[in-house]
């Protein structure tokens, strides 16, 4: 393992692969309720009580350009750190591993930097801030007029 | 400690010793043998001037030293001198004051931002407050009084595996007490002087009157109250621009004073008062007051309204007028002697705050914009109203009232629709499509809430009328920021999330 190796969890969504790395990942928890949010279409965000944090839940396939998590149980608490409430909730199918995946360098126009493999599958590896910023820009242009 | 607290708390301090000082060099002004306001004055420049060099900000600590050597040289001679020596104080303040703005955190430590070039949009400062030890002694000893009545409540409910309702019951009253206790506390801690905000502003005004030629006093009523700290910060900049508005646009030069028959120097007062769960804040001069006419060709000449009908509009229309966005551009600067310059950018802060703004203005004898604003933002009173399968909570200050009318009373043009409420046609609109929810079924009588939207009085159609509750608002989560009327957040009784939504900014 090089230096620029490090610890990530891979679950899946769609069939397709995926990791991030374990230290952008505050939680991983049941799939709890969600509730629509007024004026954006319920396909692509909901909202949930996540320990008192009202936590926006983004559907992976307005993101990452894969079908709908067809069996979503668990959502991957993404964003925020110490105090700050997380920012983001993605349902995930089922969660694969951990994953000894590379920093590779951020694509610009894409959400996964790079591959990487697990138990001879490749893993599309995922940046927490791209993601983040993704899900922006898409619920700021499914914002309807209110 | 993280070096952002370090600049946090040291901007904080620095402000409240800018502001102190402010106030003894007003003292100073009537009174320029004070000694007490002179001994303040000296005492903040040298706390200044010691902060700023512990922290190695040498722009900050070379100001404060300079204003501290002249003000030695007043101590010295037991007075200060108004004219050479007064004006460079307050500019050596005001310096100070924008250097420690500029002052950002770099991994290296503090440095002005014209050191530290580009980092001035990507710096944040926390929002920090200092609380005193005592206040968190008495919360921690409030989460000590619930984990007891929780274990009480424990020991009712197993006691000899017989639960005893009574004591139970007793139990949860106990816990309820002392968790409104916890909230009153906890909201105290946001609680913060309106004073925060306005304690600049009458050496702002004076400052402004000298650019401006004329001769300006603001005084201050009830600054003391105090008011959710979130909400006060944000009170600055509206209050600001009604003050400049003031002095710029309502106020006469003194000679045009004198031609009156107006005391020389005009008058600014702010007063702030408590009315139940809100507060009042009144900006009053005793200027010219509103250009009525200026308004009138304005809002001719932007289409707001027809020209045969400018001159009758009431006094009330014309107020309205003031803060269209149309009328409130620079361009309106010189022709709207009185005011009207930026109306709408106060309106729109203190709408986001919960709260309105109205102006009344007597012709010659001065305007006075009234702004109310909720005490807390944290904790507020809403109407829960179903929308489709959806609830949404509406803060109840938004809701002049709520109404039922028969479906076949509701009368329909083209899209738009109208329900007849107090004998006359409102416009009707459906929250449902406002929010994108999937509607309820018609039925046979319509629930609407009336309101202002946009500026217009209009009945919202709901399904049905939940309840109403005084609740704990959180902001909208930052991925879902932006989105129109969605103003906050709140939990139903079942644990899920509730949107606040202002009718002010809805369609």
């Amino acid at each position: 393992m090089s230096a620029d190796d490090e610890r990530a969890l891979a679950f899946e969504i769609g069939g397709m692969a995926f990791s991030l790395p374990l230290r952008d990942v505050r939680e991983v928890t049941d799939l709890a309720e969600i509730r629509s949010v007024p004026t954006l279409p319920r396909a692509l965000v909901g909202i949930t009580n996540h320990r008192g944090d009202a936590l926006p839940v983004v559907a992976a396939s307005a993101l990452l350009g894969v079908g709908a998590a067809s069996d979503a149980r668990q959502i991957l608490v993404l964003g925020g750190n110490g105090d700050e409430p997380p920012q983001m909730g993605l349902p995930v199918d089922r969660i694969l591993g951990l994953a000894e995946a590379p920093q590779g360098r951020r694509d610009p126009h894409g959400v996964a930097r790079e591959r990487a493999m697990l138990d001879e599958r490749t893993l599309n590896v995922l940046d927490v801030t791209r993601l983040l910023e993704l899900a922006g820009e898409t619920i700021g242009r499914a914002r309807q007029r209110p | 400690m993280d070096p952002a607290r370090y600049r946090a708390l040291f901007v904080e301090e620095t402000n409240e010793h800018l502001a102190e000082m402010r106030r003894a060099l007003l003292e100073l002004e009537k009174d320029p043998a004070s000694t007490g306001a002179l001994e303040v004055c000296f005492r903040m420049a040298h706390s200044i001037k010691g902060m700023a060099a512990a922290m190695h900000l040498v722009p900050i600590s070379a100001c404060a030293h300079a204003l501290e050597e002249r003000l030695q040289a007043a101590r010295a001679a037991g007075r200060v001198d108004p004219v050479a020596a007064l004006p460079a104080l307050l500019a050596g303040v005001s310096e100070i004051e924008t250097l420690t703005s500029r002052t950002v955190d770099t991994k290296e430590g503090l440095l002005p931002l014209d050191r530290a070039p580009g980092l001035a949009q990507a710096f944040q400062p926390p929002a920090s407050i200092r609380v005193r030890a005592e206040t968190l002694d008495r919360l921690l000893a409030g989460v000590g009084e619930v984990a007891l009545a929780s274990s009480r409540l424990r020991v009712a409910s197993r006691d000899d595996g017989h639960e005893d309702p009574s004591r139970v019951v007793a139990g949860l009253d106990g816990m309820d007490r002392v968790l409104g206790d916890l909230e009153r506390r906890a909201l105290e801690l946001r609680a913060a002087p309106l004073l925060r905000v306005t304690e600049g502003l009458p050496g702002l005004a004076h400052d402004l009157g000298v650019a401006l030629g004329k001769r300006v006093s603001l005084t201050l009523v009830g600054a003391p109250l105090e008011l959710d700290r979130s909400i006060v910060d944000r009170l600055g900049d509206p209050l600001l621009h009604l003050v400049r508005n003031a002095a710029a646009h309502g106020l006469e030069t003194p000679a045009e004073r004198r031609r009156k028959g107006k005391p020389e120097t005009g008058s600014i007062r702010i007063e702030a008062r408590r009315d139940q769960d809100a507060v009042e804040i009144a900006v009053i001069d005793d200027g010219a007051g509103l250009d009525s006419d200026a308004i009138r060709r304005k809002a001719v000449s932007a289409g707001l309204v027809p020209a045969d009908l400018a001159d009758d509009l009431p006094p009330g229309e014309i107020a309205r007028l003031a803060f269209h966005p149309g009328l409130s551009t620079a361009s309106a600067v010189s022709e709207l002697a009185g005011r009207g310059v930026g109306l709408d950018a106060v309106q729109t802060v203190i709408e986001s705050l919960g709260g309105h703004v109205d102006l009344l203005s007597e012709p010659g004898r001065g305007t006075t914009v009234r702004v109310r604003v909720p005490l807390s933002a944290a904790v507020q009173r809403v109407i829960l109203v179903g929308v489709g399968d959806e609830t949404i909570a509406v803060p109840i200050g938004r809701v002049e009232r709520i109404d039922e009318v028969d479906a076949d009373c509701v009368e329909r043009t083209g899209s738009e629709a109208f329900v007849p409420i107090d004998g006359l046609p409102l416009p009707l609109l459906e929250l449902a499509s406002l929010l994108s929810i999937a509607p309820a079924p018609p039925r046979p009588r319509v629930l609407v809430l009336l309101a202002d939207v946009r500026g217009q009085r209009m009945a919202l159609r709901f399904d049905r009328l939940v309840g109403q509750q005084e609740t704990f608002v959180k902001p909208v989560p930052a991925l879902l920021a932006g989105l129109g009327a969605l103003c906050g957040l709140t939990f139903g009784t079942d644990g899920q999330p509730v949107f606040l939504v202002d009718p002010a900014r809805l369609a």
